[in-house]
């Protein structure tokens, strides 16, 4: 439906093609074709394929059939940057798979109700070269224009979704991936780790959303290994001030300090940081870049235990799974029967009971199950 | 008119497991030719022990099968370039359609009670073939000891094949 049965056979075939080493030829003589033309045809759209080319061809390929026809795969579309720490590749490989079956689930099902994507791109003018206090600026400049208020991380989400019509999924990710950023034409897509803790997850999405506003002039790398950024990462230390600015605005920042007065600074720390909705650790260093806080303060109470953990008590709940706006289009899909009840969980990597509880939480019921 | 005699009754895995949770498969296999294709007998005997409502579909129960069939990749490719609504199917579904879509007789009948099911049978022309599991166990003479849900009954099925007809 993004591209019709046909275009977006067309489209896969060439591009299999392509990263497989074959030449129009070689593979137009190992389908049979008395002529390379035969294939182009194909590939241009202007011929149809039949079910035994279809077959052949992927057998030749080493994929199945459904890899030229499926539209809830991605099938080499897209690109990904995950936010890991210790994760092997295999796991990696893995979890793009199954997210890009997230993503192109959502994709297909809007383009079947009549969503069109949007291709008014949204971009920071930040090169590599730029000052973090570029970065912190923009941070400032979305706050302002997008309204996040005086705690941007209660409404981050939503103004991401609204302003770039992007998705932002909450997935239980492999241990060690914190968070991933998607891209597609018209679609954007930020996954957070459901299972990190609020700050954390607050601190991903800032993260994510400055990849997500970049990736033409700083191309993330698919994996961008979670240590203290250095200077020779510069792309990330743009990213972590961007992130630190936007969700720990610096007036709010000042007003708070000054209300503080004479009072104890671990627990205005803390205070501070569960009203912000961002880790102990995180405003610490916030504080020192703003001047608040020296190095030797911020060294001192990193010592102290009491304020050390990067997440304050009284931790918010574990979001649910994905997100409304996901789960009722997948929902209304398969109320209206373009999707099978088993195959939405499957897209889904649950089962149909699971997909029965996922709608539940969401208030959502479903007239039938498996 | 519900599959009788030399007619073939093609399942998929939603109507084993419900078929076997109601107590009517045996006497669905023992008065129908009951057929299905190997992605569906497999997916009927996954699925989690520890859920509740879990069915345990036995080999014992799946031997009552009178044929189960391979899909070939050809067959699924013919179903997929014949309506390209069926990547909305689930595995199981997608194969028992590719296995009807490619079958050279005219003497079956289909059992595959999900909305996408019935609107894929009657795009594909298949809507007077479609049966219930309510009415096919009825005809089987089985009266189900705990009784079907909605979905798998005459009255469903009658509703969402006017609808997509409509449609």
């Amino acid at each position: 439906m993004v591209n019709s049965l046909h275009t977006r056979i067309a489209r896969r075939i060439k591009a299999l093609r392509e990263g497989r080493g074959f030449s129009q030829q070689e593979l137009a003589a190992e389908l049979g074709f008395n002529d390379r033309q035969t294939l182009a045809a194909i590939e241009a759209g202007d011929r149809r394929v039949s079910p035994a080319e279809l077959a052949r061809a992927a057998e030749l390929m080493g994929v199945d059939v459904e890899h030229f026809t499926d539209a809830f795969r991605l099938a080499g579309e897209g690109e990904f940057s995950f936010r890991a720490r210790d994760v092997e590749p295999a796991v990696l490989d893995d979890f793009a798979e199954k997210a890009g079956r997230w993503i192109a689930t959502y994709r297909e099902l809007g383009a079947q109700s009549g969503v069109q994507p949007s291709r008014l791109g949204h971009k920071l003018e930040l090169t590599r070269t730029s000052s973090f206090e570029d970065a912190q600026s923009c941070a400032e400049e979305i706050r302002q224009r997008w309204r996040l208020g005086d705690v941007p991380a209660a409404a981050l989400e939503e103004a991401i979704q609204r302003e770039l019509q992007a998705l932002v999924l909450y997935v239980d990710a492999p241990v060690g991936v914190s968070g991933a950023a998607s891209q597609l034409p018209g679609l954007n897509t930020i996954l957070v780790n459901r299972h990190e803790p609020q700050g954390r997850r607050s601190y991903d999405l800032g993260h994510e959303l400055f990849h997500v506003l970049t990736w033409d002039a700083m191309p993330p790398p698919r994996v961008e290994w979670e240590v203290k950024p250095t200077k020779g990462n510069r792309v990330e230390m743009l990213a972590e001030n961007f992130a630190a600015a936007l969700l720990m605005p610096a007036a709010t920042l000042q007003e708070r300090w000054r209300a503080r007065g004479e009072g104890d600074v671990r627990e205005w720390l803390k205070t501070t940081a569960r009203a912000l909705r961002v880790s102990v650790l995180a405003l610490q260093w916030r504080m020192h870049n703003l001047g608040y806080l020296s190095k030797a303060d911020v060294a001192g109470l990193a010592t102290d235990r009491a304020a050390a953990p990067s997440e304050p008590a009284g931790a918010a709940p574990v979001p649910p799974l994905f997100s409304a706006e996901f789960v009722s289009r997948v929902h209304a899909a398969v109320e209206a029967g373009r999707l099978s009840l088993r195959r939405a969980a499957r897209l889904l990597d649950m089962d149909p009971d699971e997909f029965s509880d996922l709608c539940a939480a969401y208030g959502l019921a479903l007239s039938y199950d498996a | 008119m519900p599959a009788a005699g030399s007619q073939t009754l093609l399942v998929d895995t939603n109507v084993i497991i419900e078929a076997v949770r109601t107590g009517c498969w045996p006497a669905l296999t023992s008065h129908l030719r009951v057929e299905t294709v190997d992605t569906c007998r497999d997916e009927a005997r996954a699925g989690n022990p520890a859920r509740p409502g879990y069915v345990h579909v036995t080999a014992e129960h799946l031997a009552r099968l009178h044929r189960v069939h391979p899909v070939t990749a050809v067959e699924r490719a013919s179903l997929v370039l014949a309506y390209d609504g069926a990547d909305g199917m689930d595995d199981g579904e997608r194969d028992l359609f590719a296995h009807a879509h490619a079958r050279d007789d005219d003497t079956w009948v289909l059992c595959s009670p999900d909305k996408a099911s019935v609107r894929a049978a009657v795009t594909l022309g298949w809507g007077d073939r479609l049966r219930s599991l309510g009415s096919l166990a009825a005809l089987a003479g089985s009266r189900p000891r705990i009784p079907l849900k909605p979905h798998f009954e005459e009255a469903w099925l009658v509703t969402w094949r006017t609808h997509f007809r409509l449609a």
